[in-house]
């Protein structure tokens, strides 16, 4: 009896689990192997691996490919860039109200994707964005841009909302790591006259590289699978411009009714996500295991 | 204490000032968009201070649009779902973090790697799903489906919070006569009430701000969320900026308003490596 109870504490996460999220994942690949318009669902008929054929020669498959892999690692250089100096900002000075301070600039975490995206959608409005007036009055431009609807800009309009959101996570997670680094280390490399350069790169840099690497890992996956931004901010044009493989995967279902090459292009996205979740995890333990749970 | 040249202090406190505008400014803009007068919006150059302010969109969003009922479905479907979902990782949490079990690790990891799976595959066979079971076009298929997303991610939220709790108080409970059900629920569970309230929080924002689920399974009007009522907005007609950032700004009022209060836990929430946007 005793022995049995933590599976029967576990029961029914396991359950709500197995049943929601593995078992239609396991389903996506045997969809994937069928002809399935929403429209049309009692005709589903076996077609093995055509989908994935078609999807080769796809050529919107391949753009949107790329298209993520813009995506994820413009939004995430900034991101961590930025996050980083915002966390060594914090961690350098101690002011009154900082409490207050680190609230409101962790503050963008709440906005939902859907909301950011309006946001940022009237921000960059082609005719009374915010945006354009600024680089207007500066002088940086000569007449309003609708960055939205340009193929050149589209995907880096939505990459600049998407550094907005992220920034707070990395600045959250590299400072945590920067909060516990003790403090006698500082005190010996000073005391060796190390300049603060020197510490930065002999101190600081070498204990918060297993935050750094794990966040960026995390952050990977997590912007590669993420569509609700760019869904609504641009709907990913204009002409596929701006449409990255979640997005598209979502918009074969969604507007397609195209269920079977939505699930083909699930799949793929689950390879990629799953290739990463193994470096993750690979990562995870080679620096321990305190680093991810 | 480090002595601060006055330039250091200077980029610092400029670096800080810049981060904080970066930060707040497009939040301030959707809200001043949300008080200026229509004809106020669409003026070049553009216009930084309305120059009457007005609530004359508020008043639009709530007589002339569904929005109040797509707000009361989102704080049903959200508020139900983040119950559903704390039962359930407070019974798990606690299993993990009181139990040394074959498949303890198996389960940690697991739960973390569902952390990692590609959400937006599972639209595709959860309609299917949904509509065998006939909840599609019904709060419940959000319910069932924001419970499900949250628990792996809370469930190990409250292993930490439970870890963080003397075991002692529960074994003398037992010693007492309670059974484990009860030392659970009469010590555990008060004891670990922060770690509750904020579990719950951060199933209620997730569970809020979602939108790519809702917008799938639901196609009759009275049974929208709030995201997917706005994103109508956009969709549907020209956009209308002012009414649209009113809506925004309702919106974004309760997730704030709970951001405030779990933001402390936030840096335990992130480091688990598990917070979604």
């Amino acid at each position: 009896m005793k022995k049995a109870d933590p599976y029967l504490l576990l029961a029914p996460a396991y359950l709500l689990i197995a049943g929601f999220l593995f078992y239609p994942m396991a389903t996506v690949f045997l969809l994937s192997l069928r002809e399935y318009q929403l429209m049309d669902p009692l005709n589903t008929p076996f077609v093995g691996l055509d989908q994935y054929a078609f999807m080769l020669g796809d050529e919107y498959f391949w753009r949107s490919l790329w298209n993520s892999v813009v995506w994820v690692v413009v939004s995430l250089f900034f991101q961590f860039l930025l996050g980083f100096c915002l966390a060594l900002l914090l961690n350098s000075t101690r002011f009154r109200g900082r409490g207050i301070f680190q609230a409101v600039v962790f503050a963008p975490w709440a906005v939902s994707g859907f909301l950011i995206a309006i946001i940022w959608a009237w921000l960059l409005n082609g005719e009374f964005g915010l945006v354009n007036d600024l680089l207007i009055r500066a002088g940086l431009l000569d007449q309003k841009v609708g960055f939205l609807s340009r193929e050149e800009t589209a995907l880096l309009a939505c990459v600049l909302a998407n550094i907005w959101f992220g920034v707070t996570f990395f600045a959250v997670m590299l400072f945590a790591a920067l909060q516990a680094i003790p403090p006698s280390l500082y005190e010996a490399a000073d005391m060796d006259g190390a300049t603060a350069w020197q510490s930065f790169w002999r101190v600081t840099a070498p204990m918060v590289k297993t935050a750094i690497v794990i966040t960026i890992l995390l952050r990977a996956i997590w912007i590669f699978n993420w569509a609700d931004l760019i869904w609504v901010m641009t709907g990913g044009g204009p002409a596929g411009a701006s449409r990255t493989l979640a997005l598209y995967v979502f918009q074969k279902a969604f507007l397609g009714l195209d269920f079977g090459y939505s699930a083909a292009l699930g799949v793929a996205l689950t390879v990629v996500s799953l290739a990463f979740t193994a470096v993750f995890l690979r990562v995870t333990r080679f620096y321990g295991d305190e680093a991810a749970i | 204490m480090i002595r601060m040249h006055p330039m250091r202090r200077l980029i610092q406190f400029t670096g800080l000032c810049a981060f904080f505008v970066f930060a707040v400014f497009p939040v301030y803009w959707m809200v001043v968009t949300s008080l200026t007068p229509a004809q106020d919006l669409f003026v070049w150059p553009l216009r930084y201070f309305p120059s009457a302010p007005t609530l004359e969109h508020y008043a639009e969003v709530f007589l002339r649009t569904d929005i109040p009922r797509f707000f009361t479905n989102s704080l049903t479907v959200a508020s139900l779902a983040s119950a559903c979902t704390l039962t359930v990782s407070v019974l798990g949490g606690y299993a993990l973090a009181r139990y040394r079990f074959r498949g303890r690790q198996a389960t940690l990891l697991v739960f973390l790697s569902t952390q990692m799976m590609p959400v937006v595959v599972l639209i595709v066979p959860l309609f299917i799903i949904f509509r065998m079971l006939g909840l599609l076009d019904t709060l419940y298929s959000l319910m069932i489906i924001y419970t499900v997303l949250n628990i792996p991610f809370c469930t190990l939220m409250m292993q930490g919070f439970f870890a963080g709790v003397p075991s002692e108080l529960e074994e003398a409970a037992m010693v007492d006569g309670c059974n484990r059900m009860g030392a659970i629920l009469r010590v555990a569970v008060p004891l670990a009430r922060p770690g509750l309230i904020a579990t719950f929080l951060f199933a209620f924002i997730g569970a809020w701000n979602e939108l790519l689920f809702a917008v799938m399974f639901l196609n009759t009007e009275s049974t929208f969320t709030l995201p997917v009522g706005l994103y109508n907005f956009i969709s549907k007609y020209d956009v209308h900026w002012g009414r649209m950032m009113a809506g925004a700004t309702l919106a974004l009022l309760p997730a704030l308003a709970v951001f405030a209060f779990v933001q402390r836990y936030m840096v335990r929430g992130l480091a688990l490596g598990a917070v979604k946007g």
